[in-house]
């Protein structure tokens, strides 16, 4: 029982990620109705950034923490600029064509630029070892990443709820054309949107960039368990996008552990399948009513 | 299909004919006699490349009767074709079968993988839907690799001998080619003409308006289920020649970045033509080829960090690049270009 209850704690502590990846997901979904595949690649080229501003211009942490987020947003604002925004109207293939294209482009650039070999941070960001609370272990690593996802997710929600931008997000979201008769520029909302959620994932890649060390090759492959965690919180709700990654990350964490590791590679896929064949709006999504 | 002036069709066989005139009829027979004598005057990569065109188209066309035809997005094309390479290696290493035998049963056993993908379909669309063939392009990989690797070979390749024609075993790129392409050309002309039928006309409904379609008796589910079917299946065949082909059958080359091209391809080619579905993999394939010519060739003009990176990374970059701007400004893909390049040259001088 014990042992569960460590590996149910492992779980929410790595499911952090998954939940920040998922509100990335689910902010750009929300504003933009693109559901952005290329997230993955966007994790691990936010850590890129870091990375290149640490070791190639020896810049102190913490400017190079704040200038990755910059780049990534810019990244992300040029993302609607140059390609969404020449989309808006178009069909569903299209946004989902363009951005796997998208994601599939970025790997190459980050081949290019950076190799496909794993890079590591120069030094560690988040501490190592593990602390001992009553009977169980807590990776300190995993810990500091918990705990930076969850503040940068309350960071997230008082942007999103106390100041004006954010209330323009909100009401984008909700509706582009009443948002726009009341004098929001949408496509700029838009824009900011894909900002927001590349710094999301840039967060999300600098955590997962310390503890597995940067690459094209596997790190996408991460990101891509988020998805279940988006379907199962609802693909419009940004709370359900933050539980349902930590039930994504304990399902994975228990598998894992009880059954067997090799199977806690599918686990997040098989979570996927049954939402789909059971509630496909999830646990706080909303039911979507077509007319003709 | 657009006619030359004053011809007519006189009886209904003509008027569903795919070939209409005498002149389309000749340029068919000189095409395939051209095609049929590459080998005599190309190179072996030259019949390589062909070889992996038309595979690829075979699988190409299973997509676009889902993606072009059908509506529905699916990302797990590639796990289809894992299915029935694996299904084609263990029939014919630990039961028995001929090759010929094989194929058909890995097209089938792809199609009914195809069908239970698509069970969501009863209850959701759209975005939805291709999220569980995500789901299942990591499933399927993993049930190979881990369920029985006694029989799949777990992690390492399955090696295939090659297959008997007759008294000829298909050893060389040359063989292989006049197996490939007859093949190829089946699958094309059945895909052609599934889509002029009940079948492939419900397709276009559901892709349109499904719930017009409904409205006009189109049974969604059955519809949709029989999409996957018989995309899985042209991907199952295409799976299983690949395998064959290239002498193992491995889940490495079938992975989710496959999947992505072979959407790609589709879209490049355009969608809801089994002309664009060639056309895509003829354009993919070849670009693919020719980055890698290209990749040694610039790199001396990029600076020494990026080494040794720049044939691995030219690929996904044209790829990303081509099909984004294709997605921007010609959605409609080849086939539609190559339409408007006909009618033009039909009209010539006139505008329309």
């Amino acid at each position: 029982m014990s042992l569960a209850i460590q590996f149910i704690i492992d779980g929410i502590l790595i499911g952090s990620i998954y939940s920040l990846l998922a509100v990335s997901i689910v902010a750009v979904f929300k504003s933009t109705a693109v559901f952005n595949f290329a997230v993955g690649q966007m994790l691990v080229l936010g850590g890129f950034f870091a990375w290149s501003f640490l070791s190639w211009f020896h810049l102190n942490l913490w400017v190079s923490l704040a200038l990755s987020m910059v780049a990534s947003a810019v990244l992300g604002y040029a993302v609607q600029r140059f390609i969404f925004d020449r989309l808006i109207g178009q069909p569903l293939f299209a946004l989902f064509g363009t951005s796997l294209a998208l994601g599939v482009f970025l790997s190459g650039i980050m081949i290019l630029v950076w190799g496909s070999i794993s890079l590591p941070f120069p030094e560690k960001l988040l501490p190592v070892g593990s602390i001992a609370l009553a009977k169980f272990g807590l990776s300190k690593g995993l810990l500091a990443g918990f705990a930076v996802a969850m503040v940068f997710l309350v960071v997230l929600s008082f942007f999103y709820y106390r100041t004006g931008y954010g209330l323009e997000m909100r009401a984008t979201a909700e509706d582009h054309q009443l948002a726009r008769a009341t004098g929001v520029r949408a496509k700029k909302i838009f824009a900011m949107t894909w900002a927001v959620g590349a710094v999301t994932a840039t967060i999300a890649g600098i955590i997962l960039g310390d503890r597995l060390g940067l690459t094209v090759g596997s790190l996408p492959a991460v990101a891509v368990r988020a998805f279940p965690a988006v379907l199962l919180g609802g693909l419009e709700s940004i709370p359900g996008a933050v539980i349902g990654g930590l039930i994504v990350g304990v399902t994975e964490s228990l598998v894992g552990g009880l059954i067997s590791s090799r199977a806690a590679d599918i686990s997040p896929f098989v979570v996927l399948l049954l939402i789909l064949l059971i509630r496909p709006t999830g646990l706080f999504g909303l039911e979507r009513i077509d007319r003709i | 299909m657009r006619r030359p002036g004053g011809v007519y069709d006189v009886s209904y066989s003509q008027d569903i004919a795919i070939l209409r005139t005498p002149f389309h009829w000749m340029m068919v027979a000189v095409g395939v006699i051209l095609l049929f004598s590459m080998p005599l005057f190309t190179s072996p990569i030259g019949i390589n490349l062909l070889n992996v065109v038309a595979i690829t188209s075979i699988s190409a066309t299973g997509m676009n009767l889902l993606l072009g035809y059908a509506g529905q997005i699916s990302i797990g094309h590639a796990a289809f074709m894992a299915t029935g390479a694996y299904t084609g290696g263990i029939l014919v290493t630990h039961l028995g079968f001929s090759f010929w035998a094989a194929l058909p049963c890995a097209g089938i056993a792809a199609a009914l993988v195809g069908i239970i993908t698509g069970l969501p379909s009863l209850r959701v669309k759209g975005f939805y839907l291709a999220m569980s063939t995500l789901a299942v392009q990591y499933i399927i990989p993993w049930f190979i690799i881990n369920v029985r690797p006694d029989i799949t070979g777990g992690i390492n390749a399955m090696s295939l001998p090659p297959p008997q024609l007759g008294k000829f075993i298909l050893d060389s790129q040359e063989k292989w080619f006049y197996v490939i392409m007859p093949l190829t050309f089946l699958m094309l002309y059945f895909a052609k003409n599934l889509d002029r039928t009940r079948l492939g006309r419900a397709w276009v409904a559901i892709r349109d308006n499904d719930l017009a379609a409904e409205a006009l008796g189109v049974n969604l589910f059955y519809y949709k289920a029989q999409a996957f079917a018989a995309s899985s299946f042209y991907a199952g065949i295409a799976g299983c020649i690949w395998a064959f082909w290239a002498g193992a059958a491995s889940t490495e080359p079938f992975d989710l970045n496959y999947s992505v091209w072979l959407l790609g391809m589709v879209i490049v080619g355009g969608l809801g033509t089994i002309l664009g579905s060639v056309l895509g993999a003829a354009a993919i394939v070849s670009l693919d080829r020719l980055v890698l010519i290209a990749g040694p060739a610039i790199e001396p003009l990029l600076p020494t960090v990026t080494k040794g990176t720049v044939g691995a990374s030219l690929a996904p970059i044209a790829f990303g690049t081509v099909l984004m701007l294709f997605l921007i400004f010609e959605p409609r893909g080849l086939a539609h270009r190559w339409g408007i390049i006909r009618s033009w040259w039909q009209l010539y001088p006139f505008r329309y």
